[in-house]
């Protein structure tokens, strides 16, 4: 019995260390009060580290952001650190986009898939990227040597980035993690991602705003696509703000017209197997197609626009957008 | 000591009786030269946030008209035969000849690569057991790949 109660004690002063090695934490994240269309905006991410044990990485630094603001090629990042230990400490430091032929560690994915993989998109429901950034400094931290000075860093990530030209609503997200360990169980809280997300409004512009923060009506999958792809248009009956006339509805049907080469018009007004959409969920609803064959056009016609609408099987029932027009699918910018 | 013995001579004799004939030649009633006729298992489309990918092969008719067929004389494959059906668009970046065509199937190549005989165009590539045809279509952002199923000849 004495045995035992040995064993536990050893068994908990050994375990203890290695399942509490570090606490990464967001401590803040300070948007601009009035960000404008088209402007340079500046935020700043307030971080905290505090090790356990010791160890030595770069930091690797992800941001959520639309993807049409292009962040990877349009935001700069410099890092300021506070430290007792010397070396941690650190001003006014660039940060600068992973490599896609870099992996994370700990998934053996490139960098921004990784952390699209774990942190998903935090409620946005509009095209979105991770990008993540690495600092250019090796940060050794220890949790007793010298005095306990390497123990603690404070930092300050400030980004500037250049919005585009529409009035949106969006979660921006933050995360970090070690560049060395990833998401290694021992180096990373398996129960806590050490990731945050705020609502960024950016105004100034002429069109509605564009809300990636609720559901919308219609949506695609993929989200970026081009005319010549496979996607899906996906509707739903109700959102957060709206309830269509098709709540409830037994079938959807999905009618198209497309504009191509130049000014000619197609349209597919059709109650039948291939405008039916797919039920794949409550009150929503999915048709996949690919252009060129739903509206059967010649090859190497170059679409230029593509509009949609939906109704119920006896065509009496239709939902278009809020001011009754078809709602208007564009392809993805490269 | 009765029972081991017993065990013993019976797991001999169960060794023996498997190693009838330890060659990888194929035996003698087995044809040396077949076809193998494929269609597509799934259609994964792979996008920056569906990093698993999604099959959409059971979402649009026309890939199940889709036919690819593998040829083999002597026991080797020898050439194919690819018809698209009624799939609008080829995953190829080459023109693929009409009806049966020489191949040379390089497994030295990792993933193993099944060539149009005397080209560096590869038709489909070999790896853990099946074949597989990565393509593009338009954005960059989105990548496709078609994996196969045996199928009956029609």
């Amino acid at each position: 019995m004495k045995f035992l109660k040995n064993y536990r004690f050893w068994l908990a002063t050994l375990v203890l260390p290695f399942t509490v090695v570090t606490c990464m934490t967001i401590e803040d994240i300070i948007h601009p009060d009035d960000a404008q269309v088209d402007s340079e905006i500046t935020i700043q991410v307030k971080l905290k580290f505090v090790s356990e044990t010791d160890r030595q990485s770069k930091l690797a630094f992800g941001i959520l952001a639309p993807k049409s603001w292009n962040i990877a090629n349009n935001a700069t990042l410099t890092l300021n650190t506070t430290a007792q230990y010397a070396p941690s400490q650190v001003t006014d430091e660039p940060m600068t986009v992973i490599p896609a032929a870099q992996l994370n560690p700990s998934t053996g994915t490139p960098w921004a898939a990784s952390f699209q993989s774990r942190f998903g998109l935090l409620g946005n429901y509009g095209p979105m990227e991770w990008v993540v950034f690495e600092s250019q400094t090796d940060f050794l931290v220890h949790d007793t040597a010298d005095d306990g000075k390497q123990k603690e860093i404070d930092g300050v990530v400030t980004i500037k980035l250049t919005t585009g030209p529409d009035n949106m609503k969006v979660n921006m997200g933050y995360a970090y993690c070690g560049k060395t360990y990833g998401f290694t169980a021992d180096e990373y809280p398996e129960d806590r991602d050490v990731v945050a997300s705020k609502v960024l409004e950016v105004s100034g512009g002429a069109g509605p705003v564009v809300d990636f923060t609720t559901v919308s009506l219609i949506s695609t999958t993929p989200q970026a696509f081009g005319y010549g792809d496979i996607f899906a248009i996906n509707f739903v009956e109700e959102t957060e703000s709206t309830t269509t006339p098709l709540k409830g509805a037994d079938k959807v049907y999905l009618w198209g017209k497309v504009v191509y080469d130049g000014g000619e018009e197609k349209v597919v007004d059709a109650i039948d197997a291939k405008t039916l959409m797919e039920k794949i969920g409550d009150g929503a609803w999915q048709r996949y197609i690919y252009p060129r064959d739903f509206f059967d056009l010649p090859a190497g016609a170059v679409i230029t626009a593509t509009y949609f609408h939906f109704s119920d099987e006896s065509g009496s029932i239709v939902v278009r957008n809020n001011d009754d027009e078809d709602f208007m699918i564009v392809e993805s910018a490269e | 000591m009765k029972k081991v013995l017993f065990l013993a001579a019976a797991a001999m004799l169960f060794t023996l009786a498997g190693c009838n004939d330890c060659s990888d030649r194929m035996t003698d009633d087995y044809p040396a030269n077949y076809d193998v006729h494929y269609g597509l298992r799934q259609v994964v489309q792979y996008d920056p946030m569906n990093i698993d990918g999604i099959d959409v092969g059971p979402k649009l008719d026309f890939f199940s008209t889709l036919r690819f067929t593998i040829h083999y004389t002597d026991g080797a494959i020898s050439a194919a035969s690819f018809t698209n059906g009624d799939i609008p668009f080829s995953p190829f970046g080459f023109d693929v000849p009409e009806g049966r065509f020489e191949c040379e199937f390089d497994d030295f190549a990792i993933p193993n690569e099944l060539r149009i005989a005397g080209t560096d165009n590869v038709i489909a590539y070999f790896q853990n057991g099946e074949f597989s045809i990565p393509f593009q279509l338009d954005h960059s952002s989105i990548s496709y790949k078609y994996t196969f199923k045996g199928v009956e000849s029609n």
